[in-house]
Protein backbone atom coordinates (compact mmCIF):
# COMPACT_ATOMS: atom_id res chain seq x y z
CA UNK A 1 0.00 0.00 0.00
CA UNK A 2 1.55 3.40 -0.72
CA UNK A 3 -0.27 6.63 0.98
CA UNK A 4 -0.67 9.55 -1.09
CA UNK A 5 -1.43 13.05 0.26
CA UNK A 6 -3.32 16.12 -0.96
CA UNK A 7 -5.71 18.85 0.13
CA UNK A 8 -8.83 18.04 1.68
CA UNK A 9 -11.59 20.37 0.14
CA UNK A 10 -14.35 18.26 1.61
CA UNK A 11 -12.96 16.65 4.57
CA UNK A 12 -14.32 12.66 5.23
CA UNK A 13 -13.53 8.93 4.88
CA UNK A 14 -14.72 6.92 1.99
CA UNK A 15 -13.24 3.79 0.00
CA UNK A 16 -13.69 2.24 -3.65
CA UNK A 17 -12.52 0.97 -6.75
CA UNK A 18 -10.17 3.62 -8.51
CA UNK A 19 -11.60 5.22 -11.77
CA UNK A 20 -9.16 6.78 -13.50
CA UNK A 21 -8.55 9.08 -16.67
CA UNK A 22 -6.53 12.39 -18.02
CA UNK A 23 -10.03 13.61 -18.98
CA UNK A 24 -12.08 16.57 -17.35
CA UNK A 25 -15.88 15.45 -16.43
CA UNK A 26 -19.19 16.80 -16.74
CA UNK A 27 -21.25 15.64 -14.05
CA UNK A 28 -23.79 17.59 -15.77
CA UNK A 29 -23.85 14.79 -18.09
CA UNK A 30 -23.68 11.76 -15.74
CA UNK A 31 -27.24 10.08 -15.82
CA UNK A 32 -28.40 10.61 -12.04
CA UNK A 33 -30.91 7.87 -11.87
CA UNK A 34 -28.08 5.24 -12.90
CA UNK A 35 -24.60 6.97 -12.62
CA UNK A 36 -23.76 6.17 -16.31
CA UNK A 37 -21.90 8.49 -17.63
CA UNK A 38 -22.88 10.06 -21.44
CA UNK A 39 -20.62 12.80 -21.68
CA UNK A 40 -19.70 12.45 -25.66
CA UNK A 41 -16.48 10.71 -26.39
CA UNK A 42 -15.42 10.55 -22.70
CA UNK A 43 -13.78 7.48 -21.42
CA UNK A 44 -15.50 6.31 -19.13
CA UNK A 45 -18.65 6.96 -21.14
CA UNK A 46 -21.32 4.26 -20.54
CA UNK A 47 -19.72 3.73 -17.44
CA UNK A 48 -21.00 3.96 -13.96
CA UNK A 49 -19.26 6.26 -11.31
CA UNK A 50 -21.13 4.97 -8.53
CA UNK A 51 -19.58 3.94 -5.54
CA UNK A 52 -16.25 4.80 -7.56
CA UNK A 53 -13.46 6.83 -6.79
CA UNK A 54 -12.99 9.02 -9.35
CA UNK A 55 -9.64 10.49 -10.62
CA UNK A 56 -9.69 13.38 -13.25
CA UNK A 57 -7.97 17.06 -13.81
CA UNK A 58 -11.15 18.81 -12.93
CA UNK A 59 -14.66 19.25 -14.03
CA UNK A 60 -15.99 20.87 -16.87
CA UNK A 61 -19.49 21.82 -18.23
CA UNK A 62 -22.56 23.21 -17.20
CA UNK A 63 -22.67 25.51 -13.54
CA UNK A 64 -25.53 22.77 -13.18
CA UNK A 65 -23.51 20.46 -12.11
CA UNK A 66 -23.44 20.65 -8.60
CA UNK A 67 -27.15 20.43 -8.36
CA UNK A 68 -26.58 17.07 -11.00
CA UNK A 69 -23.65 15.35 -7.76
CA UNK A 70 -26.85 16.30 -5.60
CA UNK A 71 -29.11 14.25 -7.41
CA UNK A 72 -26.86 11.47 -8.10
CA UNK A 73 -26.22 11.22 -4.21
CA UNK A 74 -29.89 11.36 -3.72
CA UNK A 75 -30.30 7.98 -6.14
CA UNK A 76 -27.92 6.44 -4.54
CA UNK A 77 -25.03 6.92 -6.92
CA UNK A 78 -23.11 9.15 -5.99
CA UNK A 79 -18.91 8.69 -6.57
CA UNK A 80 -17.41 7.49 -3.46
CA UNK A 81 -14.91 9.98 -3.17
CA UNK A 82 -13.52 12.77 -5.68
CA UNK A 83 -9.63 13.39 -6.50
CA UNK A 84 -8.77 16.24 -8.59
CA UNK A 85 -5.47 17.49 -10.13
CA UNK A 86 -7.07 21.08 -9.62
CA UNK A 87 -11.17 20.92 -8.52
CA UNK A 88 -13.46 23.43 -10.08
CA UNK A 89 -16.31 25.46 -8.34
CA UNK A 90 -18.76 23.06 -9.64
CA UNK A 91 -17.71 20.07 -8.31
CA UNK A 92 -16.67 21.93 -4.39
CA UNK A 93 -20.13 23.02 -4.74
CA UNK A 94 -21.88 19.71 -5.31
CA UNK A 95 -19.03 17.73 -2.78
CA UNK A 96 -20.37 19.95 -0.34
CA UNK A 97 -24.09 19.71 -1.09
CA UNK A 98 -23.95 16.28 -1.32
CA UNK A 99 -21.24 15.17 1.11
CA UNK A 100 -18.54 13.83 -0.69
CA UNK A 101 -14.98 13.61 -0.04
CA UNK A 102 -13.11 15.97 -2.04
CA UNK A 103 -9.39 16.19 -2.48
CA UNK A 104 -6.66 18.08 -4.81
CA UNK A 105 -3.10 19.01 -5.84
CA UNK A 106 -2.22 14.96 -4.56
CA UNK A 107 1.56 14.43 -4.18
CA UNK A 108 3.20 12.28 -5.52
CA UNK A 109 0.96 12.35 -8.95
CA UNK A 110 -1.87 10.35 -8.88
CA UNK A 111 -2.04 9.62 -12.39
CA UNK A 112 0.80 7.80 -12.24
CA UNK A 113 0.57 6.09 -8.62
CA UNK A 114 -3.43 4.95 -9.02
CA UNK A 115 -4.43 2.85 -11.69
CA UNK A 116 -8.07 1.92 -12.27
CA UNK A 117 -9.16 -1.00 -10.64
CA UNK A 118 -6.70 -0.03 -7.55
CA UNK A 119 -8.75 -0.42 -4.45
CA UNK A 120 -8.24 3.51 -2.85
CA UNK A 121 -9.08 4.64 1.22
CA UNK A 122 -9.31 8.48 1.39
CA UNK A 123 -8.81 9.80 5.06
CA UNK A 124 -9.01 13.27 4.96
CA UNK A 125 -5.95 14.36 2.95
CA UNK A 126 -4.90 11.31 2.55
CA UNK A 127 -4.87 8.63 -0.03
CA UNK A 128 -4.04 5.25 0.72
CA UNK A 129 -3.38 3.08 -2.73
CA UNK A 130 -3.77 -0.46 -2.66
CA UNK A 131 -2.96 -2.64 -6.04
CA UNK B 1 0.87 25.86 -0.67
CA UNK B 2 -2.86 26.67 0.49
CA UNK B 3 -2.97 30.76 1.64
CA UNK B 4 -4.42 30.74 5.40
CA UNK B 5 -7.69 31.62 4.56
CA UNK B 6 -8.89 34.60 7.13
CA UNK B 7 -12.63 34.73 8.15
CA UNK B 8 -13.60 37.86 10.39
CA UNK B 9 -15.87 37.34 13.30
CA UNK B 10 -19.28 38.08 11.14
CA UNK B 11 -18.49 35.04 8.59
CA UNK B 12 -16.77 32.94 11.31
CA UNK B 13 -20.23 32.86 12.98
CA UNK B 14 -22.31 32.06 10.01
CA UNK B 15 -19.55 29.07 9.69
CA UNK B 16 -20.05 28.22 13.26
CA UNK B 17 -23.92 27.81 13.07
CA UNK B 18 -24.48 30.65 15.05
CA UNK B 19 -27.03 32.47 12.51
CA UNK B 20 -28.94 28.53 11.36
CA UNK B 21 -28.12 25.86 9.45
CA UNK B 22 -28.60 27.69 5.95
CA UNK B 23 -26.07 30.18 6.66
CA UNK B 24 -24.07 27.68 8.15
CA UNK B 25 -24.45 25.25 5.06
CA UNK B 26 -23.62 28.19 2.44
CA UNK B 27 -20.64 29.06 4.60
CA UNK B 28 -19.08 25.69 4.26
CA UNK B 29 -19.33 25.72 0.67
CA UNK B 30 -17.67 29.66 0.26
CA UNK B 31 -15.04 28.18 2.76
CA UNK B 32 -14.66 25.44 0.60
CA UNK B 33 -14.06 27.07 -2.78
CA UNK B 34 -11.79 29.57 -1.11
CA UNK B 35 -9.67 26.96 -0.03
CA UNK B 36 -9.79 25.67 -3.37
CA UNK B 37 -8.67 28.67 -5.24
CA UNK B 38 -6.21 29.97 -2.76
CA UNK B 39 -8.60 32.67 -1.42
CA UNK B 40 -7.16 34.95 1.16
CA UNK B 41 -10.58 36.09 2.34
CA UNK B 42 -14.52 36.42 1.64
CA UNK B 43 -15.75 39.75 0.06
CA UNK B 44 -19.23 40.85 -0.49
CA UNK B 45 -21.83 40.74 -2.72
CA UNK B 46 -24.00 43.80 -4.54
CA UNK B 47 -25.84 41.23 -5.86
CA UNK B 48 -26.72 37.77 -7.03
CA UNK B 49 -28.22 36.09 -10.13
CA UNK B 50 -29.42 32.50 -9.37
CA UNK B 51 -30.21 29.65 -11.32
CA UNK B 52 -33.00 27.55 -10.08
CA UNK B 53 -34.62 25.64 -13.65
CA UNK B 54 -36.24 22.27 -12.61
CA UNK B 55 -34.11 20.39 -15.41
CA UNK B 56 -30.65 20.97 -13.75
CA UNK B 57 -32.13 21.48 -10.01
CA UNK B 58 -34.43 18.50 -9.70
CA UNK B 59 -36.49 17.16 -6.55
CA UNK B 60 -33.29 16.97 -4.60
CA UNK B 61 -32.15 20.60 -5.38
CA UNK B 62 -36.08 21.30 -4.36
CA UNK B 63 -35.65 19.54 -1.23
CA UNK B 64 -32.80 21.54 -0.24
CA UNK B 65 -34.37 25.15 -1.38
CA UNK B 66 -37.51 24.12 0.62
CA UNK B 67 -35.23 23.18 3.63
CA UNK B 68 -33.64 26.99 3.28
CA UNK B 69 -37.03 27.99 3.54
CA UNK B 70 -38.44 25.73 6.43
CA UNK B 71 -34.95 26.43 8.63
CA UNK B 72 -35.35 30.59 8.17
CA UNK B 73 -33.05 30.93 5.09
CA UNK B 74 -32.62 34.11 3.74
CA UNK B 75 -31.38 35.95 0.93
CA UNK B 76 -29.49 38.89 2.56
CA UNK B 77 -28.65 40.58 -1.01
CA UNK B 78 -30.55 41.56 -3.84
CA UNK B 79 -31.50 38.40 -6.15
CA UNK B 80 -32.88 38.03 -9.53
CA UNK B 81 -33.80 34.80 -10.67
CA UNK B 82 -33.09 32.69 -13.90
CA UNK B 83 -35.02 30.86 -16.33
CA UNK B 84 -37.69 28.35 -15.41
CA UNK B 85 -38.05 25.31 -16.87
CA UNK B 86 -41.54 26.18 -18.03
CA UNK B 87 -43.40 28.87 -18.61
CA UNK B 88 -46.11 29.95 -15.55
CA UNK B 89 -48.62 31.38 -17.66
CA UNK B 90 -49.17 28.50 -19.87
CA UNK B 91 -48.74 25.78 -16.92
CA UNK B 92 -51.69 23.70 -17.12
CA UNK B 93 -53.70 22.13 -14.35
CA UNK B 94 -52.31 18.69 -14.47
CA UNK B 95 -49.06 20.26 -13.93
CA UNK B 96 -49.67 20.18 -10.16
CA UNK B 97 -47.55 16.90 -10.08
CA UNK B 98 -44.58 15.62 -11.66
CA UNK B 99 -41.79 17.60 -12.81
CA UNK B 100 -43.80 21.04 -13.44
CA UNK B 101 -44.87 20.60 -9.49
CA UNK B 102 -40.96 20.21 -8.53
CA UNK B 103 -40.12 23.42 -10.91
CA UNK B 104 -42.99 25.90 -9.31
CA UNK B 105 -42.24 24.56 -5.79
CA UNK B 106 -38.21 25.54 -6.47
CA UNK B 107 -39.89 28.78 -7.81
CA UNK B 108 -41.89 29.15 -4.43
CA UNK B 109 -39.23 28.13 -2.38
CA UNK B 110 -36.69 30.84 -3.94
CA UNK B 111 -39.43 33.68 -3.75
CA UNK B 112 -39.93 32.92 -0.42
CA UNK B 113 -36.52 33.21 0.11
CA UNK B 114 -36.70 36.78 -1.10
CA UNK B 115 -35.53 36.11 -4.81
CA UNK B 116 -36.96 38.50 -7.47
CA UNK B 117 -39.83 36.95 -9.57
CA UNK B 118 -37.61 38.33 -12.80
CA UNK B 119 -37.19 34.45 -14.61
CA UNK B 120 -34.88 35.79 -17.13
CA UNK B 121 -31.21 34.75 -18.23
CA UNK B 122 -31.01 38.27 -19.77
CA UNK B 123 -31.29 40.18 -16.77
CA UNK B 124 -29.76 43.51 -17.77
CA UNK B 125 -33.12 44.47 -19.68
CA UNK B 126 -35.26 44.04 -16.46
CA UNK B 127 -33.66 44.67 -13.00
CA UNK B 128 -30.34 45.47 -11.29
CA UNK B 129 -27.37 46.61 -13.03
CA UNK B 130 -24.01 46.13 -11.57
CA UNK B 131 -21.61 49.04 -10.95
CA UNK B 132 -18.14 49.05 -12.13
CA UNK B 133 -15.67 47.60 -10.07
CA UNK B 134 -18.22 46.18 -7.79
CA UNK B 135 -18.19 42.52 -7.14
CA UNK B 136 -21.66 40.07 -7.69
CA UNK B 137 -22.44 36.30 -8.06
CA UNK B 138 -24.40 36.16 -11.03
CA UNK B 139 -25.37 32.41 -11.81
CA UNK B 140 -25.94 32.06 -15.79
CA UNK B 141 -22.53 31.58 -17.82
CA UNK B 142 -23.73 34.23 -20.45
CA UNK B 143 -24.08 36.72 -18.41
CA UNK B 144 -20.66 36.74 -16.42
CA UNK B 145 -18.59 38.03 -19.89
CA UNK B 146 -21.27 41.10 -19.77
CA UNK B 147 -20.59 41.54 -15.98
CA UNK B 148 -16.97 41.62 -16.27
CA UNK B 149 -16.39 43.19 -19.90
CA UNK B 150 -19.35 45.15 -20.70
CA UNK B 151 -19.82 46.36 -17.23
CA UNK B 152 -16.61 46.17 -15.34
CA UNK B 153 -18.18 44.76 -12.51
CA UNK B 154 -16.97 41.64 -11.17
CA UNK B 155 -18.34 37.54 -11.39
CA UNK B 156 -17.04 33.90 -11.63
CA UNK B 157 -19.05 32.01 -13.58
CA UNK B 158 -21.30 30.87 -10.63
CA UNK B 159 -22.85 27.51 -10.04
CA UNK B 160 -24.61 26.64 -6.59
CA UNK B 161 -21.99 28.64 -5.08
CA UNK B 162 -24.26 31.66 -5.99
CA UNK B 163 -26.89 30.02 -3.48
CA UNK B 164 -24.26 30.55 -1.21
CA UNK B 165 -23.30 34.14 -1.80
CA UNK B 166 -27.07 35.14 -1.84
CA UNK B 167 -27.36 33.56 1.81
CA UNK B 168 -24.54 34.76 3.12
CA UNK B 169 -23.74 37.87 1.08
CA UNK B 170 -20.17 36.72 0.21
CA UNK B 171 -17.99 35.14 -2.24
CA UNK B 172 -14.70 34.01 -2.30
CA UNK B 173 -12.12 36.44 -3.55
CA UNK B 174 -10.25 34.43 -6.63
CA UNK B 175 -10.48 34.86 -10.20
CA UNK B 176 -12.76 37.70 -11.71
CA UNK B 177 -12.35 39.22 -8.55
CA UNK B 178 -8.40 39.93 -8.69
CA UNK B 179 -7.94 42.35 -10.72
CA UNK B 180 -4.73 40.57 -12.22
CA UNK B 181 -7.00 37.47 -13.41
CA UNK B 182 -8.91 39.74 -15.94
CA UNK B 183 -6.49 40.91 -18.10
CA UNK B 184 -6.37 39.97 -21.81
CA UNK B 185 -4.54 36.82 -22.99
CA UNK B 186 -5.50 36.48 -26.70
CA UNK B 187 -5.87 39.45 -29.46
CA UNK B 188 -8.69 39.24 -32.01
CA UNK B 189 -8.43 41.42 -35.07
CA UNK B 190 -11.62 42.00 -36.41
CA UNK B 191 -11.83 42.67 -40.41
CA UNK B 192 -15.21 43.13 -41.44
CA UNK B 193 -17.86 45.12 -40.31
CA UNK B 194 -20.87 44.18 -38.17
CA UNK B 195 -24.32 45.07 -37.63
CA UNK B 196 -27.18 43.53 -35.35
CA UNK B 197 -27.21 40.94 -32.63
CA UNK B 198 -27.05 38.09 -35.52
CA UNK B 199 -23.77 39.35 -36.91
CA UNK B 200 -22.53 39.69 -32.81
CA UNK B 201 -23.88 36.25 -31.98
CA UNK B 202 -21.85 34.55 -34.84
CA UNK B 203 -18.64 37.36 -33.60
CA UNK B 204 -18.90 35.64 -29.98
CA UNK B 205 -18.72 31.73 -30.95
CA UNK B 206 -15.72 32.72 -33.45
CA UNK B 207 -14.11 34.63 -30.59
CA UNK B 208 -14.83 31.57 -28.37
CA UNK B 209 -13.56 29.45 -30.21
CA UNK B 210 -10.40 31.21 -31.06
CA UNK B 211 -9.58 32.30 -27.24
CA UNK B 212 -10.09 28.93 -25.42
CA UNK B 213 -9.65 29.70 -21.71
CA UNK B 214 -7.48 32.42 -22.33
CA UNK B 215 -9.20 36.24 -22.19
CA UNK B 216 -9.87 37.91 -25.45
CA UNK B 217 -9.21 41.07 -26.22
CA UNK B 218 -11.29 42.11 -29.79
CA UNK B 219 -9.94 45.10 -32.15
CA UNK B 220 -11.03 46.29 -35.05
CA UNK B 221 -15.11 47.24 -34.37
CA UNK B 222 -16.25 50.15 -35.85
CA UNK B 223 -18.46 51.50 -32.88
CA UNK B 224 -20.04 50.49 -29.85
CA UNK B 225 -22.07 47.73 -29.65
CA UNK B 226 -26.09 47.90 -28.75
CA UNK B 227 -27.09 46.23 -25.62
CA UNK B 228 -28.91 43.20 -28.01
CA UNK B 229 -25.50 42.93 -29.96
CA UNK B 230 -23.40 43.23 -26.46
CA UNK B 231 -25.86 39.85 -25.03
CA UNK B 232 -25.93 38.42 -27.96
CA UNK B 233 -22.14 38.20 -28.04
CA UNK B 234 -21.62 37.21 -24.36
CA UNK B 235 -23.91 34.38 -24.83
CA UNK B 236 -22.24 32.89 -27.76
CA UNK B 237 -18.76 33.36 -26.09
CA UNK B 238 -19.87 31.85 -23.12
CA UNK B 239 -21.06 28.61 -24.85
CA UNK B 240 -18.31 27.93 -26.76
CA UNK B 241 -15.41 29.11 -24.38
CA UNK B 242 -15.23 29.00 -20.56
CA UNK B 243 -14.13 32.29 -20.19
CA UNK B 244 -15.99 34.89 -17.72
CA UNK B 245 -14.42 37.78 -19.62
CA UNK B 246 -13.60 40.03 -22.64
CA UNK B 247 -12.09 43.08 -23.87
CA UNK B 248 -12.78 45.38 -26.81
CA UNK B 249 -10.30 47.72 -27.24
CA UNK B 250 -11.96 51.51 -27.18
CA UNK B 251 -15.37 50.23 -25.90
CA UNK B 252 -15.58 48.20 -23.14
CA UNK B 253 -13.88 50.15 -19.23
CA UNK B 254 -11.05 47.79 -18.74
CA UNK B 255 -9.73 47.54 -22.30
CA UNK B 256 -5.71 47.99 -22.71
CA UNK B 257 -5.22 50.78 -25.15
CA UNK B 258 -4.29 48.39 -28.28
CA UNK B 259 -3.26 44.88 -29.04
CA UNK B 260 0.39 45.56 -28.53
CA UNK B 261 2.24 42.85 -26.15
CA UNK B 262 -0.88 39.80 -26.83
CA UNK B 263 1.47 38.75 -29.79
CA UNK B 264 0.31 37.56 -33.22
CA UNK B 265 -3.44 38.67 -33.33
CA UNK B 266 -6.43 36.05 -34.68
CA UNK B 267 -7.70 37.69 -37.81
CA UNK B 268 -11.74 37.37 -38.25
CA UNK B 269 -12.88 38.32 -41.53
CA UNK B 270 -15.94 37.95 -43.28
CA UNK B 271 -14.86 34.37 -44.35
CA UNK B 272 -13.93 33.33 -40.85
CA UNK B 273 -17.86 34.34 -39.66
CA UNK B 274 -19.11 32.48 -42.33
CA UNK B 275 -17.36 29.53 -41.48
CA UNK B 276 -18.86 29.83 -38.05
CA UNK B 277 -21.98 30.08 -39.30
CA UNK B 278 -21.97 27.35 -40.87
CA UNK B 279 -20.58 25.19 -38.50
CA UNK B 280 -23.58 25.87 -36.42
CA UNK B 281 -25.94 23.80 -39.19
CA UNK B 282 -26.36 20.46 -38.78
CA UNK B 283 -29.32 19.50 -39.99
CA UNK B 284 -29.47 18.45 -44.46
CA UNK B 285 -33.22 18.42 -45.32
CA UNK B 286 -35.00 21.48 -46.06
CA UNK B 287 -37.91 21.23 -43.36
CA UNK B 288 -37.99 22.81 -40.12
CA UNK B 289 -40.27 21.61 -37.19
CA UNK B 290 -39.16 24.51 -34.59
CA UNK B 291 -38.46 27.86 -34.88
CA UNK B 292 -36.57 29.12 -31.44
CA UNK B 293 -35.26 32.65 -31.55
CA UNK B 294 -34.78 35.24 -28.08
CA UNK B 295 -31.52 33.56 -26.44
CA UNK B 296 -30.81 35.41 -24.91
CA UNK B 297 -34.15 36.28 -24.02
CA UNK B 298 -35.39 38.94 -26.21
CA UNK B 299 -35.69 42.74 -25.97
CA UNK B 300 -39.01 44.34 -26.73
CA UNK B 301 -37.64 45.70 -29.87
CA UNK B 302 -36.50 42.12 -30.71
CA UNK B 303 -40.25 41.01 -30.30
CA UNK B 304 -40.89 43.68 -32.26
CA UNK B 305 -38.81 43.18 -35.18
CA UNK B 306 -39.84 39.57 -34.93
CA UNK B 307 -43.53 40.85 -35.52
CA UNK B 308 -42.27 43.03 -38.43
CA UNK B 309 -40.64 40.84 -40.00
CA UNK B 310 -43.78 38.05 -39.99
CA UNK B 311 -46.02 41.12 -41.17
CA UNK B 312 -49.63 39.83 -42.61
CA UNK B 313 -47.99 36.04 -42.42
CA UNK B 314 -49.03 32.84 -40.89
CA UNK B 315 -46.86 30.39 -39.42
CA UNK B 316 -46.53 27.25 -41.15
CA UNK B 317 -49.05 24.34 -40.73
CA UNK B 318 -46.65 21.46 -38.49
CA UNK B 319 -44.52 24.15 -37.57
CA UNK B 320 -44.01 25.55 -33.77
CA UNK B 321 -42.53 29.06 -33.76
CA UNK B 322 -41.76 30.00 -30.64
CA UNK B 323 -40.15 33.68 -29.22
CA UNK B 324 -38.30 33.67 -26.00
CA UNK B 325 -38.49 35.98 -23.46
CA UNK B 326 -39.32 37.19 -19.77
CA UNK B 327 -42.85 37.95 -18.89
CA UNK B 328 -42.04 41.82 -18.32
CA UNK B 329 -41.10 42.20 -21.90
CA UNK B 330 -44.08 39.33 -22.84
CA UNK B 331 -46.46 41.75 -20.89
CA UNK B 332 -44.43 45.09 -22.58
CA UNK B 333 -45.56 43.75 -25.85
CA UNK B 334 -48.82 43.32 -24.90
CA UNK B 335 -49.34 46.74 -24.25
CA UNK B 336 -47.46 47.78 -27.78
CA UNK B 337 -49.96 45.58 -29.90
CA UNK B 338 -47.02 43.44 -30.87
CA UNK B 339 -47.90 40.32 -28.51
CA UNK B 340 -51.64 40.04 -30.83
CA UNK B 341 -50.15 40.28 -33.80
CA UNK B 342 -47.77 37.47 -33.01
CA UNK B 343 -50.45 35.49 -31.78
CA UNK B 344 -52.63 36.32 -34.78
CA UNK B 345 -49.67 34.87 -37.09
CA UNK B 346 -49.57 31.72 -35.17
CA UNK B 347 -46.30 32.74 -33.08
CA UNK B 348 -46.09 31.47 -29.68
CA UNK B 349 -44.91 34.60 -27.07
CA UNK B 350 -43.64 32.37 -24.49
CA UNK B 351 -42.38 33.72 -21.11
CA UNK B 352 -39.53 32.40 -18.47
CA UNK B 353 -38.17 29.70 -20.15
CA UNK B 354 -36.61 28.48 -23.64
CA UNK B 355 -36.16 25.61 -25.32
CA UNK B 356 -32.99 24.16 -24.12
CA UNK B 357 -33.82 24.22 -20.19
CA UNK B 358 -37.74 23.64 -20.86
CA UNK B 359 -39.40 20.33 -19.98
CA UNK B 360 -40.96 20.43 -23.65
CA UNK B 361 -37.84 19.83 -25.88
CA UNK B 362 -37.63 19.61 -29.19
CA UNK B 363 -38.15 15.78 -30.40
CA UNK B 364 -35.08 13.51 -31.25
CA UNK B 365 -35.02 13.60 -35.29
CA UNK B 366 -36.89 16.46 -35.55
CA UNK B 367 -35.52 19.93 -36.83
CA UNK B 368 -34.87 23.30 -35.14
CA UNK B 369 -33.98 26.73 -36.57
CA UNK B 370 -32.85 29.50 -34.69
CA UNK B 371 -30.36 32.50 -34.48
CA UNK B 372 -29.12 32.12 -31.47
CA UNK B 373 -25.17 30.51 -31.68
CA UNK B 374 -25.95 29.53 -27.45
CA UNK B 375 -28.75 27.27 -28.64
CA UNK B 376 -27.60 25.84 -31.58
CA UNK B 377 -24.43 25.02 -29.95
CA UNK B 378 -26.02 23.20 -26.97
CA UNK B 379 -28.67 21.21 -29.50
CA UNK B 380 -25.72 20.08 -31.19
CA UNK B 381 -25.11 17.40 -28.26
CA UNK B 382 -28.39 16.32 -28.25
CA UNK B 383 -30.56 14.22 -31.57
CA UNK B 384 -32.15 17.04 -33.11
CA UNK B 385 -31.16 18.58 -35.98
CA UNK B 386 -29.95 22.97 -36.48
CA UNK B 387 -30.31 25.21 -38.63
CA UNK B 388 -28.55 28.38 -37.71
CA UNK B 389 -28.70 31.72 -39.20
CA UNK B 390 -30.26 35.29 -38.58
CA UNK B 391 -33.23 36.29 -37.54
CA UNK B 392 -35.13 37.31 -40.82
CA UNK B 393 -33.78 33.31 -42.17
CA UNK B 394 -35.50 32.14 -38.76
CA UNK B 395 -38.63 34.24 -39.59
CA UNK B 396 -38.74 32.97 -43.47
CA UNK B 397 -38.56 28.97 -42.25
CA UNK B 398 -41.12 29.23 -39.70
CA UNK B 399 -43.99 31.30 -42.44
CA UNK B 400 -42.91 28.21 -44.80
CA UNK B 401 -41.89 25.78 -42.59
CA UNK B 402 -38.80 24.87 -44.92
CA UNK B 403 -34.82 26.38 -45.10
CA UNK B 404 -33.39 28.44 -47.34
Amino acid sequence: MTTLRGIAIVTGTAEGEALVCRENLAFSLVDPRTGIVKQPGHPWHGRSIAGKVLVFPTGQGSSSGSYWLLNLGHEGHAPAAILNAQCDAVVVAGAVLADIPLVHRIEPDPFDRIQPGDRVRVRGADVDVTR
Amino acid sequence: MTAALALDPAQQAMLDGRNGWPQQIAMRLLVAVARAFDAPRLIPVASVHLSLSGVSVGEPGRRLFEDLVARGGRFVVPTTLNVLSLDRSAAAPGDASGPPATQLAIAAACESLGGRPTYSCNPFLLDIVPARGESVAWNESATAPYVNGVLGARTNREGATALASALTGFTAEYGMHVASARRGGVAIEVDTPLDGADAFAVLGGAVGRACGARIPVVAGLRRTPTLDEFTAFCAALAAVSPVAMFHMVGITPEAPASLDRLGTAVRLDARALAAETARHSTATGERVDLVAVGCPHASLEQVHEVAALVGDAHVADGTRFVVQTSMFIAEAAARSGAAARLRAAGVELSADTCVHIAYRQAPPGSTMATNSLKIAYLTGSHDVGVRFGTLAQCVAAGVTGVWR
